[in-house]
């Protein structure tokens, strides 16, 4: 019978790569999926991945991660793209939590709200070029992308967002990028 | 107006702000942080039925054996009925319970998610059942054989909820002898064949080991071959406890034509 090493090194190095990683990966899960359960359902399937492969994972677990999240958001939301949308409502909750004043809370839920409502490959390439801060090049390995269409997904996405992330000061965004 | 590169700049910082504000939860990370590191496939995935807490519910798990593995969701999305060994197919089971089950051979299950199940586990590792390689997890057999697939990550109910989960697979065809109407599960494992929303369909008894507390409670585990393109098809599985199997039935079937 298989016994599992009580608290070896991979078990601490393990520990702590998901306690650094569970709150990235959960907002970019969030940001990409339909609502909180799914995105938390994604991220503990990414790390019961990576529990399974960590000894080829340990030498860059976050990338391999980002990796697997990104492709498993991916296929949900191809698969659940001619299903009914549920809009979440919990972040809602969490995000009135954080004390911040009423314009900020609303313009926060409608910035992740129209992240959401971008079509796929948009809303991919702006969690991973924005919000994981990876380059036009790193975003299109992990994407599987040319370059060119990283590029221009994102400029399309920048243009939708625009009239939510300052409507006043974005619009028009001239040009490709 | 903003040049692009502020507008980029800009969006980074809001979109950042934004996120901050999503937290991971205290059963949220205790979960994540249940799992625990292995080095391949074969050391413990049928142990599983070996820890202490015999909740492990092990369900529906495709492996497929390929002369070249796909490393990649992808790749292996379309190496979907690489299966043979040998010339031969191979034939892999999975455990539910103490139960050898087939699994569905040239399948390998997508997505993992859709489901009700809020429970999420805080105990120790094991309290949560997955099974078999992923898809981006290679693996060797005892036998030396390559495998890939993916796995099902399968909540243990806690407390006297109903709970459904199900997921879909890439498309896949059906490996040769194999037509869409062979069971999936034998009929001595309790598998019985049925049609739900016009496509073929199993539906098989089991039994989930409840969470924090001794005794078992039925479930059901409905299989479904929807037709895909190009001849092909993709396996619907839906699980459910604390539920009539009947009522899973129409619910797989409203989710089916909807």
């Amino acid at each position: 019978v298989f016994k599992r090493d009580s608290e070896g090194v991979d078990d601490r190095e393990f520990r702590r790569f998901v306690t650094e990683a569970a709150p990235i990966l959960l907002r970019a899960a969030v940001m990409m999926s339909r609502d909180r359960a799914t995105a938390e359902d994604l991220v503990q399937t990414t790390f019961a991945r990576i529990a399974r492969r960590w000894t080829s994972a340990r030498e860059a677990p976050h990338a391999y991660a980002r990796r697997v999240l990104v492709n498993l958001a991916r296929d949900e939301e191809r698969r659940l793209s001619r299903r009914p949308t549920v809009p979440a409502s919990e972040e809602e909750s969490q995000i009135r939590e954080h004390g911040d004043s009423a314009g900020e809370i609303v313009d926060r839920l409608i910035l992740i709200d129209a992240v959401r409502a971008l079509p796929e490959p948009q809303r991919a390439v702006i969690v991973v070029r924005f919000y994981l801060d990876l380059s036009v090049e790193e975003a299109s390995k992990l994407l599987e992308m040319p370059t060119g269409t990283i590029k221009s997904a994102t400029s399309r996405a920048l243009a939708k967002l625009a009239r939510v992330v300052s409507p006043e000061e974005l619009e028009p965004i001239q040009g490709g990028i | 107006m903003l040049t692009e590169s502020q507008a980029e700049s800009r969006l980074h910082d809001e979109l950042a702000a934004a996120a901050s504000t999503i937290t991971p939860d205290d059963d949220f990370m205790r979960t994540a942080l249940s799992h625990h590191p292995r080095q391949g496939w074969t050391r413990p995935l049928f142990a599983l039925g070996a820890v202490p807490i015999a909740a492990c519910l092990a369900i529906a798990v495709w492996a497929v054996m390929s002369p070249s593995p796909a490393s990649h969701p992808a790749a292996a999305r379309h190496a979907t009925a690489a299966h043979h060994v040998g010339g031969q197919p191979a034939i892999l089971t999975v455990k539910i319970l103490g139960r050898a089950v087939a699994a569905p051979m040239g399948v390998r299950v997508l997505s993992s998610s859709e489901s009700t199940c809020r429970a999420w586990l805080s105990a120790e590792g094991g309290d949560m059942a997955w099974v078999m390689p992923s898809a981006v997890d290679e693996g060797t057999t005892p036998t030396g054989d390559t495998t890939f697939g993916e796995s099902v990550v399968v909540k243990v109910p806690d407390g006297d909820q109903g709970c459904i989960q199900s997921s879909i697979s890439g498309a896949y065809a059906m490996p040769p002898g194999i037509n869409h109407t062979s069971l999936l599960v034998p009929t001595r494992f309790g598998g019985t064949p049925t049609i739900i929303d016009g496509d073929y369909a199993e539906i098989v008894p089991i039994e989930i080991g409840r969470l924090r507390a001794s005794s078992e409670t039925k479930g059901t585990l409905i299989y479904v071959r929807e037709p895909a393109d190009n001849g092909e098809f993709k396996l619907v599985t839906v699980v459910g406890w604390e539920l009539p199997a009947s009522e899973l039935v129409d619910l797989t079937t409203s989710a089916l034509a909807g």
